[in-house]
């Protein structure tokens, strides 16, 4: 197999057994290079969630094989930052001990010095002592950002970390994440269901199809950024991944 | 936005307070009123029912004498050790056993058998293992404390949002640290409604236990007041037993809202 790839997934499948067995995704194998930014795009349902708390380690009981720099992935680890739909964040800490909360065995002042950066990169500075009930959506968000970042992971994990958002904060949280990660060129793996998104944020995306969730479509994405969402190479990348789904208006 | 209160709302807001005030308490005002106008009316027998003024009489020579401070200090000894041992053991076993299926399984059904026995029908047995002394009325309120907070505890700590587990688990947070900072203050509510409710039963084992078996407290000054019709010292008895058990409740409401600042 590909040795050179930073991430490799070779034949994952994983079924779900109950009542009804449901096979989420079947036979799935790609690579990503170190510091890509890969798009999962999908109908919901698609797997595309799944593939990514495989990826993560969240997800251990798979078939086929995830290694992240030459390591089986089995297991969640440090190096690895995950991003929900949902902030999720403690009720009962404010912003900073939220941010601090995934550190272990740190020194107190080194420890409140890296939170107080990484709050500061998603801009809520003001809201430190703030608590989770006092913050809106999209500030919520950014706390859990900064939580999955202040670990310092190779690989950061996002499941439609926007699709709760409206338009305008989403737009908004998609620049600061590039902003981000500009600075600290992780490798990303994003989960969304927004075509836009898909084609402003990454490298590459990687189209879903549904029952079984398999890959249909692998589309590079070479665009110079920043990106400009109305220019007509944007226009087109979004076409093409719009046909994956729709011909002539009608879902495929 | 929130600079912008016009006078007229501060004074709303005060009338509206008064309002609520007078809500609270002037149901029972009038019930009192009603109550002593039957009496002084002749319509209730003193024997059986005494005037509310009579009450307050009584209760006052009652402190005066020193007798129900005494008693009240007895009984509230008692409850407050009992209540103790049965909060700290309830508490650190409902977490154990919210934690682990397996405790759960190889402890739920002594629990569910035992939570419906009345702790008042363990006072034959609690009679024949520690005599009248203090440690079986202890042991009785524990009792009356314990499967109620227990019960509240485990559901709490099972109630756990699964969503905050897998957030844990993709943190790889250590156990210790998942208990104590994610599933605690997650249980915390309900921690603390069993504390509540636990706090009720332990005052209601107490008067209970000595009603039936004790020369103190505050149920044995009820029951030494009935054997000579004294209805109006019964009164007073059942009157602070319920005071004290609300204050209790409101210091404990009040520590509640103080550590669960986040709601």
């Amino acid at each position: 197999m590909t040795n050179k790839a930073f991430i490799s997934v070779e034949n994952v499948s994983r079924v779900f057994t109950g009542e009804n067995t449901v096979t989420a995704i079947q036979d799935v194998s790609f690579t990503m290079n170190k510091g890509e930014f890969l798009c999962i795009v999908g109908q919901s349902g698609c797997g595309k969630s799944t593939l990514l708390r495989i990826m993560a380690g969240i997800d251990p009981s798979h078939e086929g094989v995830v290694s992240i720099n030459g390591e089986v992935v089995k297991k969640p680890d440090k190096t690895r930052g995950v991003v929900f739909q949902e902030a999720r964040l403690l009720d009962w800490m404010n912003v900073c001990s939220n941010v601090g909360f995934p550190l272990q065995g740190m020194e107190k002042d080194a420890k409140k010095k890296l939170v107080e950066e990484y709050v500061t990169l998603v801009g809520l500075t003001d809201f430190k002592k703030s608590y989770p009930r006092e913050l809106s959506g999209g500030m919520a968000q950014r706390v859990s950002i900064a939580r999955a970042l202040v670990n310092k992971p190779e690989v950061l994990f996002m499941d439609e970390p926007f699709g709760a958002l409206d338009y305008m904060t989403k737009i908004n949280m998609q620049n600061e994440l590039l902003r981000i990660r500009e600075k600290s060129r992780m490798t990303v793996i994003f989960v969304t269901h927004d075509i836009d998104e898909a084609v402003y944020l990454s490298d590459r995306i990687l189209v879903m199809s549904k029952n079984p969730g398999r890959i249909k479509e692998i589309i590079d994405n070479p665009m110079p950024r920043p990106r400009d969402r109305n220019s007509e190479a944007f226009l087109n990348v979004r076409k093409q991944v719009y046909d994956c789904f729709f011909i002539n208006n009608v879902m495929d | 936005m929130g600079k912008s209160i016009s006078y007229k709302k501060i004074f709303q807001n005060k009338r509206q307070k008064a309002l609520h005030g007078v809500e609270y308490v002037g149901l029972v005002i009038v019930l009192i009123a009603i109550w002593q106008t039957a009496s002084s009316l002749g319509w209730l027998n003193p024997l059986t029912l005494p005037s509310p003024a009579k009450i307050v009489e009584t209760f006052i020579a009652l402190i005066k004498k020193g007798t129900l401070l005494t008693n009240l200090w007895i009984s509230s000894r008692r409850v407050l050790t009992g209540y103790a041992i049965s909060a700290v053991s309830a508490v650190v076993l409902g977490v154990i056993m919210g934690l682990s299926p397996h405790f759960k399984r190889m402890t739920d059904l002594i629990v569910q058998v035992m939570k419906p026995i009345p702790p008042i029908s363990w006072i034959p047995l609690v009679i024949l293992w520690f005599g009248i002394g203090e440690s079986g009325k202890v042991f009785l309120i524990f009792i009356g404390g314990f499967f109620t907070i227990l019960v509240n505890v485990v559901d709490g700590i099972r109630r756990i949002d699964v969503k905050l587990v897998e957030l844990s688990n993709a943190m790889v947070i250590p156990r210790m640290k998942y208990v104590f900072q994610v599933v605690i203050p997650y249980a915390a509510p309900n921690i603390f409604t069993g504390l509540r409710v636990g706090l009720g039963q332990s005052w209601m084992c107490v008067v209970a236990a000595e009603l039936v078996a004790s020369s103190t407290g505050l149920g044995y000054m009820i029951m030494y007041a009935r054997q000579f019709g004294q209805t109006d010292v019964v009164i007073v008895g059942m009157l602070t037993i319920g005071i004290i058990g609300k204050v209790m409740d409101s210091i404990l409401l009040f520590v509640e809202k103080r550590v669960i600042r986040w709601k």
